[in-house]
């Protein structure tokens, strides 16, 4: 299986899904816009259409937390990281318009996929934060998986739904990361 | 068809729903149904067998049919479920205990409850919608509204707003995303209660001491 090629069908599928929705994007539009035939499609996602949307949607959230990582590495130390994190994730959020025009017309087909998704999505925030917890003292007694797991939690929920916080603003999300993030992965 | 899981923030929380005669027998047999047919697939005629009653006695109480008894269902399972967590939360003698009886016992409550479950697992569709993105915001401000009394004589509005959103957050990770051991009892809560969430509160009091000196 060549990789570009699994790339190439699912970035015709997204376009596909971003033009017209995921309902109504058929195997013959996937195939057709990444300009391959059905049977390679088949080829590539012997599940036909179920598997090549679910596969879509990993795909886009993976993009979208690749944007992030890139987006946050040189920061300073890891308060830093976390404010900006969130202010970077919360507007690409706001922002994706796929995202916000499926939400709208067919939740039931996307936020499943997600849900299903999430262990996967805290294990790569956590894998991502890990060594950067290991570099910062930590309270006796608290572990690094455990305190880059609470927190991987945590900011996965504030990128689905920043709740009463306004997320674009970077003073109030560093009261948030204080309190609620960092305040227990602190020394007394 | 859809379920609500929340009306609207507070309403659930505050107005309680209790249901009786017909109406609650019906409501407690829909629970059994789709625990064990799922939501979808159990009709009008499942339910009134599950309930010894008659369809007519059951179109009596529910004139709207299968759509307005999963509303009645849904409203007051919600109920049902902050009460017990009301119960609990009331038992606590300490801010550590509280928060504990909170988280521990909404994660109990949702993973023991078989119609819930059930959906869960064989119709996704019909729950995680309700509790993400913009939905999952009407869920958290539920949460606050219903957290603030408890602690409201030691925090501002605000922050004891916010401690029942993140109490929120916490509960449905580990529903959706159960801890490496396994659940999230009452001794996890407690470890997750003194590591971070008792920091944090104190952090918000020192901020509030600050503004207020």
């Amino acid at each position: 299986m060549d990789r570009d090629v699994r790339t190439r069908i699912l970035d015709g599928t997204y376009a596909c899904v971003a033009r017209k929705g995921i309902s109504h994007t058929s195997l013959e539009d996937a195939a057709r816009q990444a300009g391959v035939s059905r049977a390679t499609l088949y080829r590539y996602f012997p599940g036909g259409r179920d598997e090549l949307i679910g596969a879509v949607i990993v795909f886009e959230t993976l993009r979208f937390f690749m944007r992030l990582a890139e987006a946050v590495q040189d920061a300073p130390d890891l308060e830093q990281l976390l404010v900006d994190g969130i202010v970077f994730a919360h507007r690409a959020i706001e922002e994706h318009e796929v995202l916000h025009k499926v939400l709208e017309t067919e939740p039931e087909l996307v936020v499943p996929r997600l849900t299903l998704e999430s262990r996967n999505l805290i294990e790569l925030i956590r894998g991502f934060l890990e060594p950067r917890i290991a570099a910062t003292r930590l309270p006796d007694g608290l572990r690094i998986e455990e305190a880059a797991d609470y927190v991987a939690r945590m900011v996965l929920s504030f990128i689905v739904s920043p709740g009463s916080w306004d997320l674009s603003d970077s003073t109030q999300v560093r009261a948030l990361v204080d309190s609620e993030l960092l305040a227990g992965l602190r020394p007394a | 068809m859809g379920i609500g899981l929340v009306e609207r923030p507070g309403e659930a929380g505050e107005a309680s729903v209790v249901e009786t005669g017909a109406r609650a027998r019906a409501i407690e047999a829909t629970l059994r149904c789709v625990a064990r047919y799922g939501a979808s697939k159990t009709t009008v005629d499942d339910v009134a067998r599950e309930a010894k009653c008659s369809r007519a006695t059951l179109y009596r109480a529910f004139p709207g049919g299968k759509d307005e008894l999963m509303v009645a269902v849904v409203r007051s399972e919600v109920s049902r479920f902050f009460k017990v967590l009301a119960r609990r939360m009331q038992e606590a003698g300490n801010l550590e205990e509280l928060l504990v009886a909170a988280i521990s016992t909404a994660v109990a409550e949702v993973e023991g409850h078989e119609a819930l479950s059930f959906l869960m697992l064989h119709e996704p569709e019909l729950v995680w919608p309700h509790v993400a993105f913009s939905e999952l915001d009407r869920v958290l401000a539920l949460a606050a509204a219903f957290v603030e009394p408890y602690l409201i004589d030691r925090l501002e509005p605000e922050h004891a707003r916010r401690i029942g959103e993140w109490v929120a957050r916490i509960v449905i990770s580990n529903v959706v995303c159960p801890p490496a051991s396994g659940s999230m009892d009452a001794r996890s809560a407690q470890r997750l209660v003194r590591n971070f969430l008792l920091p944090g509160i104190g952090e918000l009091e020192s901020r509030q001491a600050a503004r207020t000196a």
